[in-house]
């Protein structure tokens, strides 16, 4: 699906117009064809025309009708099935218009039958007018029923979306022991409202953006006036807007248009799936995104920080939570060095061992038939092999692989003599560290680096890990999310920030919002009596 | 950021096209593997020597004989799954001029390139230590890949190949035996303290002190000492077991100091950690030992009239009363503790004056860094001594003062002997 993808973030059309493949082109050119045709007065001819361009697909749903008002005018509901509630539909629409007589004084003369519809009749929360086809199929795709009148050329779209939707459920990436136990969904409204029921505020501003010129995905961004700093919000729209491609199904296609740095394992967008996570990065000043169809909401600008932050470390007691936090910045150094600590060790630094765990890894060594550096590669790759496995089996076969992976490769090619029991432990315990990270794509991060830290840890020994070390620090420094450096508060250093990095300080220390975030204000306790004044005032 | 600049230093080298970057990576990992990893040692290609002895040469037709003591990690690993698989070490010897020939002359005999870094102890022999210890250790101190921090001691009446080779029965790997036994005798009675190379070799500064190195010796069987069956016996037949301190004039090995004078130089080098002192009952037959659980060595340097040096040490003891095994000593009374506290000052304070005596008018040798002391608290007054201080130090003053506190009686109070 991604081949067909236009151009993201295209700035000028007229020279990439010639890059790009023929059939997206006649694509484009047909989609615009059509939304530029205007609608007849013709309720038939209306038909005739949307069947023509849908294809006569069966799932949408021409219903004609005739209004009980003496002159039998045609009327044409077109809906697409399962897409909309039917009840609803029955109740809402199709019965106002069924009805057995109207009275027909009720229909004012100032009014136009259309008008006097969407006054009067339908029962519907929304119901617009809509003149051209483009926003007709919008609608018509977003669920909504377009009821067209015999001799106007216009016509309503009334909101009776529905159909099957996943619930609420309890989040199933980063779970925590205390806090609130919904997740988001796949619906975009229910997402925004699930936030706005966090934030009780008229501050909480939210726009939207359709993207995808075929999946045509409602995208929403939301901030707190006043926190969210303006240039941050004026970017993000800026980069949304100019996002040009067919189809937008996760928000990992935003997260990867709108990203700063283009070349780099680390992400400068937040996802996450917890709306208290997302409430509390709206009320640090920062801006959230909400694609339609996936549960996981962005957040930008996202500092390599924050990643490291648990939504429990705010629940829980700040003694705690600082132990915790150090335990996760720990393990993600172990996840990414520790097998190439050992085979650097191992290969060239062997002065550097306790003369005890030299003997014992020595006596563990003799008889392996591969050098230490391919021994942890091949394991290193083999447990990679596994994790992907696991993950994409289907649950019944979950077991079946850990035993397999657990049984055959962590004991069998031990006592084969094949791979030596340090390297074993090396591996297993890099991998628990490195599901620590509450964060997955940071996760992933560590996975990738420790390849490129293990090929230069096998080559020269410490010397390399801190090359490459350097180089990732180097280019962490270097990037930056929505103009925020990446590494803030550590560089550039942020004091007043630092209370919530390595550790959470408690809350009543916490006076202020993160500064660096290019939030517009700054003081998170005793309220600004800014805030308190309606939004416009 | 970078990839860019790489891509664009690429497409202006003209390798250009997509594939540029990706070919450019290419080549720069295969460099990387080319480069081939000049100093990777293989562990298990490794032979870890433990210990290093030091014999002058048997044959007499070289200067010396090395004997390295290098353990066999398979059979240490082994021994803790409980199955013996034969000796954890094993010796070899070859003789050399210098030290790194007689090493690199042991490659005709070993399958593993010996490995230094880790070695423990370093032992010479009484008659190599005579002849002089610095031109062996000059290796330790400039070879990058050996640690100065390793243990040297002196054999007695035995030779270094000897002691090596000599199986222990308390530690599968004799020459921890060796170094953990001067370190449990320097904690607990500090007849011996642990010396390290790099103690010996940074003597060299103002004021001329002379190095100390523990020796050892072989008691029992020493022919047996080799063999598994040493340690199949209960006792071993032949057990390695610490002597006395030898001293060292300008790296040579002087003379040795008794059991006694070992720990009185120890009291006055404030070496002394935990150690106990035998006292006489006050009132009757027998004794009691007080532990001393804490000394501290405090030295003042005085003038005397006609300008020579007098050196005041003050000992500050604190201790136990552990043992009492003769009756009437009333431990509750206050001043019995006084009185067993002046008698136990006494027996250090004739200790530490027996060890001056010695160093002094018998070994005569600086051993107790009191040049150094001269220097550091007077220093115009060293300035006169220097030249002449080898003769000096042997008519220097000292007034050693000591002083026991008592603290305890144990958690009995009054004897059990009647």
């Amino acid at each position: 699906m991604s081949g067909r993808m236009t151009q993201g973030r295209r700035k000028s059309g007229g020279t990439d117009e010639k890059r790009l493949p023929k059939a997206v082109k006649h694509e484009t050119e047909q989609l615009k064809r059509i939304e530029e045709m205007p609608l007849t007065a013709s309720v038939k001819q209306n038909m005739e025309m949307c069947k023509k361009e849908l294809g006569e697909s069966p799932d949408i749903i021409y219903r004609e009708l005739e209004l009980n008002n003496g002159d039998n005018t045609p009327i044409l509901l077109i809906y697409v099935q399962g897409m909309i509630d039917d009840e609803r539909m029955n109740e809402f629409v199709i019965q106002p218009l069924h009805r057995d007589r109207y009275d027909v004084e009720s229909q004012a003369q100032d009014m136009t039958m259309l008008k006097w519809m969407e006054k009067k009749l339908l029962a519907t929360g929304i119901a617009v007018e809509v003149k051209d086809w483009k926003l007709i199929y919008q609608k018509l795709f977003l669920g909504y029923c377009i009821i067209m009148v015999e001799g106007v050329a216009r016509a309503i779209a009334a909101n009776v979306v529905g159909g099957p939707r996943r619930g609420i459920e309890e989040p199933k990436t980063e779970m925590v022991i205390r806090g609130p136990r919904e997740g988001f969904t796949e619906s975009v409204r229910a997402n925004t409202a699930m936030l706005r029921r966090k934030i009780r505020s008229p501050r909480l501003w939210m726009e939207q953006v359709t993207i995808g010129d075929l999946t045509q995905t409602p995208v929403s961004f939301m901030y707190i006036k006043g926190l969210a700093g303006e240039d941050v919000i004026d970017d993000l729209r800026e980069r949304l807007k100019s996002i040009e491609i067919d189809g937008i199904l996760e928000s990992g296609y935003i997260e990867e248009l709108i990203g700063d740095q283009k070349w780099t394992p680390f992400p400068t967008v937040m996802s996450n799936e917890r709306p208290d996570v997302i409430a509390a990065n709206l009320l640090e000043g920062r801006v959230a995104v909400l694609v339609d169809g996936t549960p996981f909401v962005l957040v930008v600008p996202a500092t390599l920080n924050v990643f490291f932050q648990s939504a429990e470390d705010y629940y829980q007691r700040f003694d705690i939570a600082t132990f915790l936090r150090l335990l996760r910045f720990v393990s993600f150094f172990i996840a990414l060095l520790m097998p190439s600590v050992y085979v650097a060790i191992i290969g060239y630094h062997q002065e550097m061992i306790p003369t005890q765990l030299l003997l014992k890894l020595a006596a563990q060594r003799e008889g392996v038939p591969f050098p230490a550096y391919l021994e942890a590669f091949i394991m290193e790759l083999v447990f990679e092999i596994l994790r992907e496995a696991v993950v994409r089996m289907p649950s019944a076969a979950g077991n079946t692989i850990s035993i397999v992976g657990g049984l055959v490769i962590g004991q069998s090619v031990v006592e084969a003599g094949i791979v030596s029991p340090a390297v074993v432990i090396v591996v297993s315990f890099t991998a628990i560290a490195s599901f620590v990270s509450p964060n997955y794509s940071l996760g992933i991060a560590a996975r990738l680096l420790r390849f490129f830290l293990l090929l230069a840890a096998s080559t020269l020994g410490f010397y390399g890990i801190a090359l490459v070390t350097l180089f990732i620090l180097l280019h962490l420094s270097n990037i930056r999310s929505f103009g925020v450096p990446y590494m803030t508060p550590f560089a550039p250093f942020v004091g007043p920030d630092l209370k919530d990095t390595f550790v959470r300080a408690p809350l009543w220390l916490m006076k202020e919002r993160p500064q660096r975030i290019k939030s517009d204000n700054k003081v998170r306790q005793q309220v600004d009596p800014e805030l308190r004044k309606e939004p416009g005032q | 950021m970078i990839a860019n600049r790489i891509r664009a230093w690429v497409q202006r080298a003209g390798v250009g096209g997509g594939g540029g970057l990706a070919r450019l990576i290419c080549v720069i990992c295969m460099l990387l593997l080319l480069s081939g990893c000049w100093d990777l040692r293989y562990l298990d290609k490794l032979g870890v020597v433990y210990a290093v002895g030091i014999d002058p040469d048997p044959s007499g037709k070289q200067e010396l004989q090395l004997t390295v003591q290098v353990v066999l990690p398979q059979n240490v690993a082994s021994e803790s799954k409980g199955s013996g698989g034969g000796p954890t070490v094993t010796t070899f010897t070859e003789t050399g001029d210098t030290v790194f020939e007689a090493i690199r002359k042991m490659s005709t005999k070993t399958s593993r390139r010996l490995f230094f870094s880790h070695t423990q102890m370093l032992i010479i022999s009484e008659a190599m230590a005579r002849r002089g210890v610095y031109p062996l250790v000059d290796l330790i101190e400039r070879n990058p890949d050996i640690r100065t921090d390793m243990q040297i001691a002196l054999t007695r009446g035995t030779s270094a190949r000897k002691l090596l080779q000599t199986t222990t029965q308390m530690e599968s790997i004799p020459v921890n035996q060796l170094r953990e036994m001067i370190e449990v005798n320097e904690e607990a009675y500090a007849t011996n303290y642990a010396t390290y190379v790099k103690d010996i070799t940074r003597l060299a500064g103002k004021g001329g002190e002379q190095g100390v190195i523990p020796s050892l010796r072989i008691e029992g069987d020493k022919s047996a000492g080799n063999k598994a069956d040493n340690i199949t016996s209960i006792p071993a037949e032949a057990v390695p077991s610490l002597a006395s301190m030898g001293v060292l004039k300008d790296g040579k090995l002087v003379g040795f100091l008794t059991s006694k004078q070992s720990r009185g130089l120890a009291w006055l080098k404030d070496k002394v950690k935990n150690t106990v002192v035998k006292v006489a009952c006050p009132e009757s037959e027998g004794y009691l030992t007080v532990e001393v659980q804490n000394a501290k060595r405090l030295y003042k340097v005085k003038q005397s009239g006609d300008g020579k040096p007098i050196i005041e040490a003050e000992l500050l003891l604190t201790g136990g009363i552990q043992e009492i095994m003769c009756p009437g000593v009333k431990v509750m009374e206050e001043s019995v503790l006084e009185q067993i506290g002046e008698l136990a000052s006494q027996t250090v304070k004739s200790e530490a004056e027996e060890a001056i005596r010695v160093l002094q008018k018998d070994i005569r040798s600086d051993a107790l860094g009191w040049g150094k002391e001269i220097y550091m608290h007077k220093p115009s007054l060293w300035k006169r001594v220097e030249a002449e201080w080898d003769t000096e130090f042997s008519s220097v003053q000292s007034n050693i003062r000591c002083k026991t506190k008592i603290s305890s009686s144990g958690i009995r109070s009054e004897s059990i002997v009647e």
